[in-house]
């Protein structure tokens, strides 16, 4: 169950926009701020919030890349490495943050609290590449030197518990 | 800061005479917010349409302006506002600022640095065509320039520029800021309006066109991110000063040019279309290539048209001279390789997302777009046979044009145009079973 809070702003979406479902991606992001990732009966309460069917809502969460359908980890790293990241070595970037963290890209570190991606989409960073994402910021030039620092501070993340970035 | 209104014409059409209007503040990373818009001249545009003109007017303006679209098809923006019927009911102006496409950061920077002139655009497209609820349809990875955009609106709100009975003259003009949630499709201004609606993003059938059946299957207008933040300097200065950027009447205007890939400086240039060549925007502005390598090739519209080469990047940079050398301005986003970029690896890698971005309404891209991928990665890793080049090619001709919307098409050119170009590389590479095991990174 969503908190009242969450369920609140769900309905403001709702009553934002000239037509109600409109609001259906808005608030299955909301509901994931919250909960951290989409589980069905979380989807299932957005749908009634809402007002369209458990299907409906369905058909978003099990599209769009930014909408989780599994657990929740504290921290979701992103290499980009499409063409233009690629060609500034996003490749090595990769390679380099596996190795450090040991974790291949697709894998949970063992306490749960990272994620390592490589993914094939370019987040409009090609003029400071290459790059990741950490949940939903932006690290940009990581040359070999900033991306030692990088898995430095991924590290101690793991280390101290802290979540989210 | 001395008060600018109007930037100087452009005399001999040089390039290094022109003053930016979309990003004037280059280098800069934080916003200019209300009172500093103001100041260079920031919603005069928008006060002039609102106070002095009709939309029609505004029309009008933009059609004489000769001002095409920017997201990458070129289509006149004057034109596109005009097919939107003048019935009475809801019609909605909804911007693309989707942007997605590989090499692509233009709008970003737009909306992160100007978000009040991107503001400013959409409420006057929006009064243009006779509407009252615009969208801003911002790609949801965007976080910081969605947050500006919010904040813009609700600065210009409390200013009383937008919102109900803007400048006291009895019209409303509410905005919207729409985050996506990671799809390239989304782009595809029919897929954009069905993810607007809450449904699945799939690109719709046309006709209707959105015009006159889009956003709730009311009249809609759907114009890319660049293309509206030239509108306020058009309506404020006039279109006989926009006409003299660029070259009128089908290349007008300022373009921005993305630059990335194997180059000294990667960035954003904005210059007038048609003022430079590919070769000399590289040199100039992009710093050269690393370590002065020869061109390899550029993709000139991000990853979705034809690979430009020799010749070709001699041509100038506007819609007609780039497809008179055989391929598209596009967006203008121009990624660049130099001699040592294996192509097998690059087509391989351009072909994985098209793959990963299909939506999977269509089932030539669907399908295709798997086996092109497949095939590709085959040959990169050392596994290819000869005959999978016409097998490409082959694989290709079916989904292009056989599919709803524009991707099935802009899937299939980094293959063709690639083996149309390096047919060689493609076969010595096949020949000698070399595998990049998926990965190639610069020395």
């Amino acid at each position: 169950m969503l908190s009242q809070e969450t369920r609140d702003k769900i309905l403001t979406e709702v009553r934002k926009y000239p037509q109600r479902r409109t609001a259906l991606l808005p608030a299955l992001k909301l509901a994931q701020v919250e909960a951290g990732w989409l589980p069905p009966d979380v989807i299932g309460e957005v749908a009634e919030l809402v007002g369209v069917s458990h299907a409906s809502a369905n058909e978003l969460a099990t599209f769009y890349s930014m909408l989780h359908l599994d657990h929740p980890v504290d921290v979701r790293v992103e290499v980009c490495v499409q063409l233009p990241c690629a060609l500034r070595g996003a490749d090595r970037l990769l390679a380099q943050l596996s190795a450090g963290l040991g974790m291949a890209s697709g894998e949970t570190s063992p306490d749960g609290k990272l994620e390592l991606h490589r993914t094939h989409e370019c987040f409009g960073s090609c003029n400071r590449a290459p790059m990741c994402r950490l949940n939903d910021e932006y690290r940009e030039n990581l040359t070999p030197e900033a991306t030692e620092a990088l898995i430095e501070e991924l590290k101690s993340l793991r280390g101290n518990g802290r979540t989210g970035v | 800061m001395t008060e600018t209104t109007e930037a100087a014409p452009v005399e001999e059409k040089s390039h290094r005479d022109y003053k930016p209007i979309l990003i004037p503040h280059p280098g800069r990373r934080e916003p200019v917010w209300l009172e500093e818009y103001k100041s260079e001249g920031g919603y005069k545009g928008w006060e002039k349409a609102v106070k002095e003109m009709t939309p029609k007017d505004v029309v009008e303006e933009v059609k004489a302006a000769g001002l095409r679209g920017r997201g990458g098809a070129g289509f006149p923006a004057g034109l596109k506002w005009g097919f939107v019927p003048p019935i009475p009911g809801p019609k909605y102006m909804v911007c693309n600022a989707d942007e997605s496409e590989p090499g692509t950061f233009k709008d970003r920077e737009i909306m992160e640095i100007e978000p009040h002139m991107l503001v400013e655009g959409v409420a006057i497209g929006s009064y243009a065509i006779g509407g009252e609820d615009a969208f801003i349809y911002i790609r949801g990875e965007y976080t910081v320039a969605a947050d500006r955009l919010e904040q813009a609106i609700d600065e210009a709100t409390r200013a009383g520029i937008l919102g109900e009975n803007v400048f006291g003259t009895g019209v409303n003009s509410r905005i919207y800021v729409f985050r996506g949630a990671g799809a390239y499709i989304c782009g595809e201004e029919t897929a954009l309006l069905e993810s607007l609606e809450g449904k699945r993003p799939m690109p719709r059938s046309r006709p209707p066109f959105p015009a006159v059946e889009g956003l709730y299957r009311r009249p809609t207008c759907v114009n890319n991110a660049e293309t509206l933040s030239n509108v306020p300097h058009i309506i404020r200065n006039g279109q006989e000063w926009y006409n003299t950027i660029g070259v009128p009447p089908r290349n007008t205007g300022p373009k921005i040019f993305c630059v990335s890939g194997r180059v000294n400086k990667p960035g954003n240039y904005e210059l007038p279309l048609g003022s430079l060549t590919f070769r000399e925007l590289i040199d100039e502005y992009a710093g050269g290539v690393i370590d002065g390598r020869p061109i390899k090739g550029v993709l000139p519209a991000g990853i979705s048209a034809p690979i430009a080469t020799g010749a070709q990047l001699d041509a100038k940079l506007d819609y007609d001279s780039v497809a008179a050398a055989g391929t598209m301005l596009g967006s203008a986003s121009f990624i660049v390789l130099d001699d040592t970029v294996p192509i097998t690896w690059a087509a391989a890698r351009m072909i994985e997302f098209f793959r990963k971005e299909s939506c999977g309404k269509c089932t030539p891209c669907r399908e295709g777009t798997q086996w092109l991928h497949k095939t590709l990665v085959r040959i990169q890793d050392g596994g290819g046979r000869e005959e999978d080049l016409d097998l490409l090619l082959s694989v290709s001709s079916e989904v292009s044009g056989k599919v709803l919307c524009a991707l099935g098409d802009f899937a299939t050119s980094p293959v063709v145009a690639t083996i149309r170009n390096f047919r060689d590389e493609y076969v010595d590479h096949i020949r000698s079973g070399k595998s990049f095991n998926g990965t190639w990174s610069p020395a």
